[in-house]
């Protein structure tokens, strides 16, 4: 503890302390420094000197003016203090302190026996608002200040209290311990030099309190109005000069791990964080010198450890307590007509919000959405058709994506599917874990389709319940419980992402070049996502714009043309896969479209969207139903056009149309009869009978969540592929299954028109859905399985081995299973559910010429390096297998032994596929800059 | 006006969509399409012999041939669990052959065992040589959906043994139906039976079925694939054939050597009754329609051939439904059986010299009606070929001289061949092998 000196005493006069205080205005604004200056000399506490701080010349230039002594920063304050101060009162510029600001510091610091005091900071624009009554900290040195915001000051803290630390924008020092500690640090931005100053002080047994009855008004905008980066680097920098090393072992990787979690986090709040942590990360690397030397200056003299400053900071991180908070905030402003209070507030909200409808319509999307995922976020995503889990590791597959091998069936080079991209970058920010990403991915697809879908609704000023419950109807309905019994994964992610497409391009054209710019950004990088998971969809946004530019109301004309340029440069984000897919051999690919509905549920799709169409008197609803029935029309004939050759994509995209169009009958339904007041008129009669369809389409959504599943169906493969993890490392053999084309994992290839494919074992990953072009290997392999069928080949287990193939499965029914069950080097596995056969001949992926097997570590290979000995890789022979010498082996690839075995990238699909990506953070980064409050 | 108008256009798009037509999607096939629609496997390069055996007394010489350069594995799987299969391996140069005595390769009694060729130009047969009788024939190579096995009779001092041998890594299962001269005969032990993956089962049916004129099978697979014969034998010899597929014709090169009266058993399977006709071609000419007979529906019959021609005769097999059939000749110089062939053709395989030393011979029938030039190549390096001109309906008996032990036949126009070998130990008959 640091006593009072005794040379004070003398200062006691009239039973009140008193102390001679210079006051040292900091010019962080030189527009509002005439102001504070005003401000102190209102002080009803005597000045015994007055110093403008910092502001570069212009700073010295006004002090000069007002015959005032400048200091150039606050490095030099201390020493060009006179001997004779006992306190320095630091301002900020900006502040405002009321006249008795000053008096309250000096008494309540002498009666406390506080060496820092700070003010309470009320909101200058609303002087009844608090804006801090001093802060705790967390460990990682954020400010906390436990406000509610907008909080009114009905002098609920005025206690003088121990605080961790105080607002730069008042704060009472010592001289003697400004000196002691050499002030404020220059270095830091002017928040967390505070925080700073007040931890070194506490090192040394000096208090620092909050002085209630001190109070400053200062903008309350302006408070944040820092470099947030800067922020984020002083607070590293005060961590590492006032921790124990020991401390500082955990609160260092930790707090770059929760900066990392905000980063994350944060751009759901329309903040991009993540720079500011590689910036402050640099920043500190560079200043670690200076801030070495600090840190002996700080800790040399400590008279209490790192316990006395823990005492006053919170659990956890206030960072993302406030993050959470805000999120809070958002979620509740998305709950119309209440009050947004925080997280926290949410629980105070009390009988009144629950009870409203669009609190519960909100509750029931949200459990909706979990019910409806449950078995996915509670386990694991099934495992089947083109639903299969993402790969192990996402670093290896952006680089397989990014020009490297394509995995796939026996391998390709070409480029793989931009779902797999966009699958593999979002597993890379959660922490490379497959099981969440397929999760996170699910539950935003069905969510975020029903809240896009909502929010879009809300546009045409539907109101909450029923256009949240035609956010249920659009990802839970008909059309999607067919597109997920497809098992079509990543379909669901455009399905999420198409009404936030919509909604971004019907915004009103912003009045700024940067609004603009960023809406653009917005449109064309949802667009780009959306396509990732179907490509199909790249031109809906635009096509269903533009039939509601027919039919709709209000300004619409513009917005198909934003969707279309949007499609442009969205496509621009599926590159390389965009640049080398044929736009006619995508549109026919997989099997023709057909879409076998239930018409009775058709029926009462149509006749809900006519008798909403008919009825509403509100054109904006007859619009409104008339686009969802033309929208559900055209995706159902497009889902369809088996005739027109349309493949199993264009087939996927209809039925999103459908289910965006069956999404708008809902909303038009309920809402028109929310707007209903008696049943006297036919047309009133027609809107009762809407409502009566839009709420079973709504009711039927349980459907789709009973099973848990995203309406995927049941898991197949792992069960059907456990049995090849009973003998050693199962990712050394491929499986060859065959049966019915649409029970095989993704995509498959037919012979005499009998469906197999090739997978990796124990079970398929995602990046294998789709195959190549055929290449040798694979003409080679199905060579065989002729030499096989015509009787030709009695060993089919020696014939394959060379593939890789050690396990044949067979989905019943196929003509195969006649085929293997004679062979005689297939040993029939009994006990499972469907046919199984074992090779007798060890078959694996990779083996060297010596007999050493390779491990398959996708997408290389690794093994002991062997001088002389050569690899051979059962992959589609290509010459970028390597890196050592490398030689076509008939279909297949020899390579030497040099421990790893890995394909070189393709150099312009790595170039587009990293373009790409960076073309995708670039809209990012535009969107969330055209999206701010100046730019609006 | 707006609202009727998208409506309409609504309207439309929704008709459009009902009214497409659903795609043709193949479904996918139950089974892949083979050459012959009743057979369920049929492997070009592998051949199948029942009946092999190796022991002190009894051996079998198994006789590879092939008519181009090839590999050829022999295997003979062992029934005891864990126990490795006995196997031999080597090269055909050029159209060659090869014998391969079983007992050089796995001397422990029955062996049935199987032959790879890296060619489907290949064929495999198997005589088995004992000191007082003999018995052989072609090896299989294609597994029908259902096997049709016509046998022979248990009289007094007659043996019937079926085996059913499954060289497949899988348990196979089988249904069995024996019929014989009064219908269909029940036997439980036979009905269902489970042969155990690379193994066989030997069923002795002159105790369950004594006394039958003749028996005939049918073998169903349930699960699983496995490969039907029969043993037979008397006083003086012992014969064996394999089971096969049905057809409405079947030729028979051979019926009659050194004296033994030669039969035609026919097994019709089908519920109703068949008609057939015997047609006899001797090396005179031939004799059409020299017998006819109806097989009542799901039994055996023997049809006596003696009297049809003297001396030795080939005949054909016409039924107005697809029966089974084969021929035993037995009495005077032994027991003999085989099947027949149930098409022409112009490139054949046969086996060579008498393994055991006795006579061998090479039956040549032309059933069409044009005269074939045939040239018998023997598989032997240096050894020179011979030609004959069988003329339309006619039989032609070529004796094996020299030490090849297989000859390919090429033929001008489509002919049938089969083998036979006479030696003091009996007589046994071998179905030629039709290259594709």
């Amino acid at each position: 503890m640091v006593a009072v000196p005794m040379s004070l005493e003398t200062l006691l006069s009239d039973g009140e302390m008193t102390a001679s205080v210079a006051v040292a205005v900091l010019a962080h604004d030189l527009e509002a420094l005439p102001g504070c200056l005003e401000a102190v000399d209102r002080q009803v506490y005597g000045v015994a000197a007055r110093y403008v701080v910092g502001g570069s010349d212009e700073g010295r230039r006004m002090a000069v003016e007002r015959d005032l002594p400048w200091v150039p920063g606050t490095r030099e304050l201390p020493a060009a203090l006179a001997d004779d101060i006992v306190f320095v009162w630091m301002v900020d510029s900006r502040a405002r302190p009321r006249p008795d600001s000053l008096r309250s510091l000096v008494v309540e610091s002498f009666r406390v026996d506080a060496s820092v005091s700070g003010s309470k900071i009320l909101d200058l624009a609303h002087p009844d608002r608090l804006d801090s009554v001093g802060m705790a900290t967390d460990a990682f040195q954020a400010p906390y200040t436990g406000l509610d915001p907008d909080e009114l000051d009905q002098q609920q803290y005025e206690v003088v209290r121990d605080v961790a630390t105080v607002s730069p924008a008042s704060v009472l020092v010592r001289r003697d311990l400004l000196r002691g500690l050499g002030g404020l640090d220059p270095a830091m931005a002017p928040a967390a030099a505070v925080t700073d100053l007040s931890q070194r002080a506490r090192l040394r047994g000096a208090r620092v309190v909050v002085v209630p009855s001190s109070e400053v008004l200062y903008p309350a905008t302006d408070q944040r109005a820092t470099i947030p980066w800067r922020e984020e680097a002083s607070r590293l920098r005060s961590a590492a000069k006032a921790y124990s090393p020991l401390t500082l072992a955990w609160v260092l990787p930790t707090a770059v791990l929760v900066s990392l979690v905000e980063a994350v986090v944060a751009p759901l709040l329309g903040r991009w964080t993540l720079f500011n942590l590689a910036r402050a990360v640099v920043w500190n690397v560079a200043y670690l010198p200076s801030t070495l030397r600090a840190r002996w200056q700080a800790r040399r003299g400590r008279v209490v450890g790192d316990e006395e400053l823990f005492r006053y900071q919170v659990r956890g991180s206030a960072r993302l307590r406030e993050v959470a908070g805000d999120i809070g905030d958002r979620i509740r402003e998305r709950l119309p007509e209440t009050e947004g209070r925080g997280f926290g507030g949410l629980v105070e909200v009390g009988a009144e919000t629950v009870r409203s409808p669009n609190f519960i319509v909100g509750l029931v999307v949200v459990a909706w959405v979990l019910l409806a995922t449950r078995s996915i976020w509670s386990g694991t995503l099934p495992a089947v058709g083109f639903s299969l889990p993402p790969s192990e590791s996402a670093l290896d597959t952006l680089r397989a994506y990014a020009g490297g091998w394509n995995v796939a069936g026996l391998g390709s080079p070409a480029p793989l599917h931009p779902s797999v991209g966009l699958v593999a970058a979002v597993q890379r920010i959660l922490f490379d874990r497959p099981g969440l990403t397929a999760a996170v991915l699910t539950i935003a697809a069905l969510g975020g389709g029903a809240v896009g879908m909502g929010r879009l609704l809300r546009s045409w000023r539907i109101h909450a319940p029923a256009a949240y419950l035609a956010g249920l109807a659009y990802v839970g309905g008909p059309a999607v419980q067919s597109l997920a019994g497809r098992a079509d994964w990543a379909a669901l992610f455009g399905l999420g992402l198409l009404p936030w497409v919509l909604r971004v391009a019907l915004r009103p054209w912003p009045a700024s070049l940067r609004g603009r710019l960023g809406l653009v950004a917005a449109v064309a990088l949802l667009t780009g996502l959306m396509a990732a998971g179907l490509p199909a969809l790249l031109p809906v946004p635009a096509a269903a714009l533009a039939v509601w530019a027919l039919l709709g109301r209000g300004k619409r004309w513009w917005a198909p043309l934003r969707a279309a340029g949007g499609a442009v440069l969205g496509a621009m984000l599926l590159f390389p896969w965009f640049g080398v897919v044929g736009l006619e051999e995508y549109l026919v690919a997989g099997e023709p479209a057909w879409w076998e509905v239930w018409w009775p549920m058709v029926a009462v799709v149509g006749g809900t969207g006519v008798a909403v169409a008919v009825g509403a008197r509100d054109r904006v609803l007859a619009a409104l139903a008339g686009w969802g029935l033309t929208l559900g029309a055209g995706g159902l004939a497009l889902a369809r056009a088996a005739t027109l050759d349309a493949g199993r994509d264009v087939a996927a995209a209809g039925m999103v149309l459908a289910a965006l169009g069956t999404g708008a009958i809902v909303s038009a339904a309920l809402e028109g009869f929310s707007r209903l007041e008696s049943l006297t008129s036919w047309r009133q009669v027609l809107t009762a009978i809407g409502l009566v369809g839009g709420g079973a389409l709504v009711a039927a959504t349980l459907l789709l969540a009973g099973p848990g599943r995203a309406g995927l169906p049941q898991d197949e493969y792992r069960q059907a592929l456990r049995f090849t993890t009973a003998e050693g490392d199962a990712t050394l053999a491929r499986v060859l299954i065959a049966g019915p084309a649409e029970d095989l994992p993704g995509e498959s290839r037919r012979l005499d028109g009998a469906a197999y494919r090739v997978v990796s074992a124990p079970v398929p990953q995602l990046w294998e859905a789709r195959l190549a072009a055929p290449r040798l290997a694979d003409e080679e392999l199905e060579a065989t399985l002729r030499s096989v069928i015509a009787g030709d080949v009695a060993r089919a287990g020696e014939a394959l081995a060379p593939f890789g193939i050690r396990w044949i499965v067979i989905l019943e029914p196929s003509p195969f299973e006649d085929v293997f069950d004679a062979q005689l080097d297939l040993i029939p596995l009994s006990g499972l559910d469907r046919p199984v056969f074992l090779s007798e001949v060890e078959a694996v992926r990779a083996q060297s010429d010596t007999g050493e097997v390779w491990q398959w570590d996708p997408p290389d290979y690794r093994g002991e390096a062997q001088p002389g000995v050569r690899v051979f890789v059962a992959e589609n022979a290509d010459q970028r297998w390597g890196p050592a010498d490398w030689e076509q082996a008939s279909w297949g690839n020899s390579v030497a032994a040099e421990q790893v075995i890995r394909f070189e990238p393709h150099g312009p699909y790595r170039r587009q596929a990293l373009a790409g990506g960076a073309l995708a953070v670039f809209f990012l980064a535009v969107a969330i800059w055209g999206s701010g409050r100046r730019a609006r | 006006m707006k609202r009727v108008a998208w409506l309409a256009v609504a309207a439309a798009l929704a008709a459009a969509a009902i009214a497409a037509p659903r795609p043709d999607v193949a479904e996918p096939p139950a089974r892949f399409d083979t050459e012959l629609s009743d057979v369920a496997l049929a492997f070009s390069g592998v051949w199948y012999c029942t009946q092999t055996e190796a022991t002190l007394e009894r051996d079998s010489v198994v006789t590879v041939a092939a008519a181009e350069q090839a590999t050829a594995a022999l295997t003979f799987p062992n029934p005891v669990p864990g126990e490795e299969a006995e196997s031999a391996r080597f090269t055909l140069v050029g159209a060659d052959a090869a014998e391969v005595v079983v007992s050089d390769v796995a001397l422990r009694g029955d062996a049935p065992g199987l032959v790879e060729f890296t060619t489907p130009r290949a064929a495999v047969f198997a005589v088995t040589v004992a000191e007082q009788d003999r018995n052989g024939d072609a090896c299989v190579d294609s597994v029908p959906k259902v096997w049709y096995l016509a046998g022979w009779s248990t009289q007094e001092r007659e043996t019937l043994t079926l085996r059913l041998f499954n060289p497949f890594p899988e348990p196979a299962k089988l249904t069995l139906l024996a019929v014989s001269e009064i219908g269909i005969e029940p036997v439980p032990e036979i009905q269902s039976v489970t042969i155990s993956a690379r193994s066989w089962r030997d069923f002795d049916l002159a105790d369950t079925l004594r006394f039958r004129s003749v028996l005939a099978f049918t073998v169903t697979p349930e699960e699983g694939l496995a490969f039907p014969s029969i043993l037979v034998s008397n006083d003086d010899d012992t014969a064996s054939w394999p089971a096969t597929r049905l057809s409405e014709i079947w030729e028979f090169p051979v019926t009659r050597v050194a004296g033994a009266a030669p039969n035609l058993v026919v097994l019709n399977p089908a519920g109703e009754d068949v008609e057939v006709t015997v047609d006899v071609f001797t090396a005179e000419g031939t004799v059409e329609d020299a017998r006819t007979q109806t097989v009542a529906g799901t039994s055996p019959v023997v049809i006596p051939l003696e009297d049809l021609a003297d001396g030795p005769m080939g005949v054909r097999l016409r039924s107005t439904q697809p029966v089974a059939a084969s021929v035993v000749a037995g009495g005077g110089a032994g027991l003999a059986g085989t099947v027949g062939s149930a098409e022409p053709a112009t490139r054949w395989l046969a086996p060579g010299r008498d393994p055991d030393g006795g006579d061998a011979s090479i039956w040549i029938l032309n059933t069409s009606a044009a005269d074939a030039t045939v040239t018998l190549e023997p598989l032997l390096a240096g050894a020179a070929a011979s030609k004959i001109i069988v003329p339309a309906g006619t039989l032609r008996q070529f004796l094996v001289e020299g030490e090849a032990p297989a000859h390919l036949v090429n033929a001008t126009s489509a002919v049938t061949i089969a083998w036979s070998g006479e030696a003091a130990n009996g007589i046994v008959f071998v179905r030629g092998a039709r290259l594709g």
